[in-house]
């Protein structure tokens, strides 16, 4: 579909075909040009991911178990929610600098809010049963977390993580159009002030095809092992 | 010997407890009996330690183990790794725990794929693997078929035997008790108290 309307828009300056896009996502690959760009925003993705995540586990968890800690920070979360991205990612650069620290830090307080509140919609709905059956084996926090907190919060985990890693690709992507000098983002930056919208095309596929790679070889295996004893 | 001294023992301004004093003989087992929503439970859960907030005192042996109302376990873990993992055991000493109740060769199961009858198997599998000094039962065959309450029955009775272990078991059948008992106490009135029947 995309090629007919390409050839009936006969413009390929507005519309190029897939085929030229093809072309040009070959050519910079083979130059070497596009792997460094790619690696740069994966990079970025993993180390926003991560800690989005990480801190989102832990307030989800904190807020979803403790009334007093969902009354002290309920608000914040509601404003962190309704903060729009462009105004974090400007306020980081602002404050702490142009600077790969910011641009994760930016990314990161985009995604936090969210999974922090399907962590702790999930820690609500944990089996009170469960939980006492660990204390009276005495099972140290550690097993706890790790075979009985987890695997009931698992659904949850792999829901943020999914739509989490969807959108903090495409806010990495704003961090780098706005303020890095290498990254897909960056990349597209460049060739939008030239109008070259072949080139800005062949870096978004690109960069689509990788994440649709770290969902096929990543995220679906690691769904798949999760849930195994669903299916047993 | 294990014993309890409960004074009071209240949520909010509804007292649910109250002067409970119970003495366990060492391997001996005491089923307690009583309407449904008089106390049994939270009595069980003071005893086990899960609810700590009544006046009182609770003289235990560490080593203490429980069987719940349902079989409460880990859905997301292999039959081996339920005893493994919660009761901290070995593979060898969780095997020996799952043959004495007759669920070998299932180990690499998971719960789903088990009976209610073998879910509870394995909950007792779980707690007499860990050798307790004290096991607390919750009701521990409720929602199985007459003919399964005998043969579980007939299992916990050799297990305790074989172990000697003093076990508080909460029931409201007044048959399960008399078979599994050398003593039955009685909790009722509102705020309950025991008697010795």
């Amino acid at each position: 579909m995309w090629a007919a309307i390409a050839l009936w828009a006969g413009d390929p300056q507005t519309l190029p075909s897939p085929l030229s896009v093809s072309t040009r996502i070959w050519a910079e690959a083979t130059s070497g040009e596009l792997w460094g760009h790619l690696a740069a925003t994966l990079l970025r993705v993993l180390a926003a991911f991560v800690l989005a995540m990480s801190i989102g586990l832990a307030m989800g968890l904190l807020m979803g178990r403790s009334r007093t800690a969902n009354k002290w920070f309920d608000p914040w979360l509601v404003v962190l929610l309704n903060l729009p991205a462009l105004v974090a990612i400007v306020l980081c650069y602002i404050w702490i600098g142009l600077t790969e620290v910011a641009a994760i830090a930016a990314v990161a307080i985009n995604k936090i809010p969210m999974v922090t509140v399907m962590i702790r919609e999930g820690a609500r709905a944990l089996d009170p049963n469960l939980d006492d059956m660990g204390k009276v084996f005495r099972m140290s926090r550690g097993k706890r977390l790790r075979h009985i907190l987890i695997p009931q919060l698992m659904p949850h985990i792999a829901s943020s993580a999914r739509s989490g890693i969807a959108l903090i690709w495409k806010i990495v992507l704003v961090v780098e159009f706005l303020g890095r000098s290498n990254g897909v983002g960056f990349q597209i930056h460049l060739y939008f002030q030239l109008f070259d919208v072949g080139m800005v095309l062949a870096y978004a596929f690109s960069f689509i095809f990788v994440m649709l790679a770290v969902e096929i070889f990543v995220l679906q295996p690691l769904e798949q092992k999760a849930n195994r004893w669903r299916v047993a | 010997m294990i014993s309890i001294c409960i004074k009071r023992k209240a949520f909010g301004a509804t007292e649910i407890l109250r002067d409970i004093n119970l003495s366990l003989v060492d391997a001996s087992t005491v089923a307690l009996l009583g309407p449904s929503g008089v106390g049994k439970t939270t009595l069980l859960r003071i005893v086990s330690g899960l609810d700590q907030n009544f006046t009182g005192t609770i003289e235990r042996p560490d080593s203490m183990a429980m069987v719940f109302q349902s079989p409460t376990l880990l859905p997301w873990r292999t039959v081996l790794e339920n005893v493994t993992q919660v009761a901290g055991t070995s593979d060898d000493q969780a095997q020996s725990a799952l043959s004495d109740v007759g669920l070998a060769g299932k180990a690499e199961l998971f719960p789903g794929q088990l009976s209610l009858g073998q879910q509870r198997r394995l909950s007792l599998a779980r707690a007499f693997s860990i050798k307790p000094q004290f096991l607390v039962m919750d009701e521990p065959f409720a929602s199985l078929d007459e003919a399964r309450v005998k043969d579980m029955i007939a299992l916990c009775k050799a297990l305790i035997g074989d172990t000697k272990v003093t076990t508080l078991m909460v029931t409201h059948s007044e048959s399960e008790a008399a078979e599994m008992a050398d003593k039955i106490v009685r909790l009722d009135g509102q705020p309950a108290t025991l008697v010795q029947t």
